[in-house]
């Protein structure tokens, strides 16, 4: 099975979700417990970790490398990343559909 | 303050660190076993240690990403960094999800491995070099180096459970643990050490018979540790 094509990780899918629009990387940490209510806390390890293999497989990119201004280094998803994350809804959204036939016996 | 202190396992090194710290006491610099300490208020950091990319230092990436995190870089040995962050700025831990965790400890096995594998040829060329020729610190040299072996295969055992309890965790189906060195690989050890000390005192053929059944169980014992668990 190709990578590409595995499901992602709850880090991956959340990290891909906060990159929609540029953010560094306390701002992804950030994002993600607010949405999640405090359930996924990424540690600094875990994010660097998938920023790195993100960017190798180009579906993030760096935003922003503005050493002068001292501002912080921000990532934004690119299209091959957004694409991903679709792909990835479209299973989730499949399993959720075919879910509901637990109800109906 | 200085304290001397040899760890292999970075989880024991962690806590340890932590537990200085409570005490206020906060690591500043290490050198080949020596932790230096400086007085600080109780509990003023969190210490982490990471397994990083390169040998004694980080990328430049690794550098900013930490430092924009309020991370800072203690330490750098060998591929260990040594973090820390200020109690004050809340929860500072490395590696929050099962998948990341199993990469991070299967890099880790992977370097004790190859660490141990460095350990054979070495051992090997001990045996060699005590049969071929008198060699006066032999027995030591041999019996260090084993201890050596040991105490990295014990590390990879350690290592390997925490792995099999991770994807216990992913996979929900029971992994069986493994405590301790195989005893054979242990005896084969000792066979060893005694083939190369009785070499002087018993004929040619008794001292080989010893040494090959000794590198025998040591092969089984490797086998073992480096081949049957690791699926």
């Amino acid at each position: 099975m190709n990578e590409m094509d595995s499901p992602l990780t709850e880090a991956f899918f959340y990290i891909l979700l906060a990159l929609r629009k540029p953010n560094h990387g306390y701002g992804i940490t950030q994002e993600v417990s607010e949405i999640t209510g405090g359930r996924v806390v990424l540690g600094a390890g875990t994010l660097y970790g998938a920023l790195q293999t993100l960017q190798k497989r180009k579906w993030i990119q760096v935003y922003s490398l503005d050493t002068e201004s001292r501002k912080k280094k921000e990532y934004v998803l690119t299209d091959l990343g957004r694409q991903a994350f679709e792909r990835e809804r479209d299973r989730l959204e499949e399993l959720l559909n075919n879910a509901k036939m637990m109800g109906e016996v | 303050m200085i304290r001397f202190k040899l760890y292999l396992d970075k989880d024991a090194e962690t806590n340890w660190l932590n537990e200085m710290s409570e005490k206020g006491w906060a690591f500043k610099s290490f050198f080949a076993g020596f932790y230096t300490f400086e007085k600080c208020e109780e509990g003023r950091y969190v210490y982490q240690i990471d397994f990083g990319e390169k040998l004694f230092k980080v990328s430049d990436e690794y550098r900013e990403f930490m430092k924009e995190a309020g991370i800072e870089i203690v330490q750098t040995w060998g591929w260990w960094v040594i973090l820390r962050k200020p109690a004050s700025e809340g929860e500072f831990e490395l590696y929050t999800d099962v998948e990341s965790s199993i990469e991070h400890y299967s890099k880790i096995r992977r370097m004790f491995k190859i660490a141990t594998v460095i350990e054979i040829i070495c051992l090997w060329m001990e045996i060699m070099a005590a049969t071929i020729g008198k060699v006066s610190y032999a027995v030591p040299a041999a019996f260090f180096i084993g201890a050596i072996m040991i105490g990295f295969i014990r590390i990879i055992i350690h290592t390997t459970n925490i792995i099999n309890n991770l994807k216990e965790r992913q996979t929900g189906i029971p992994v069986e643990k493994r405590r301790n060195v195989p005893p054979i690989l242990a005896a084969g050890m000792l066979l060893n050490g005694l083939a190369i000390a009785i070499q002087e005192s018993v004929s040619g053929n008794v001292k080989i018979a010893v040494q090959v059944l000794a590198i025998i169980f040591m092969l089984v014992g490797l086998w073992d540790i480096f081949v049957k668990n690791h699926k």
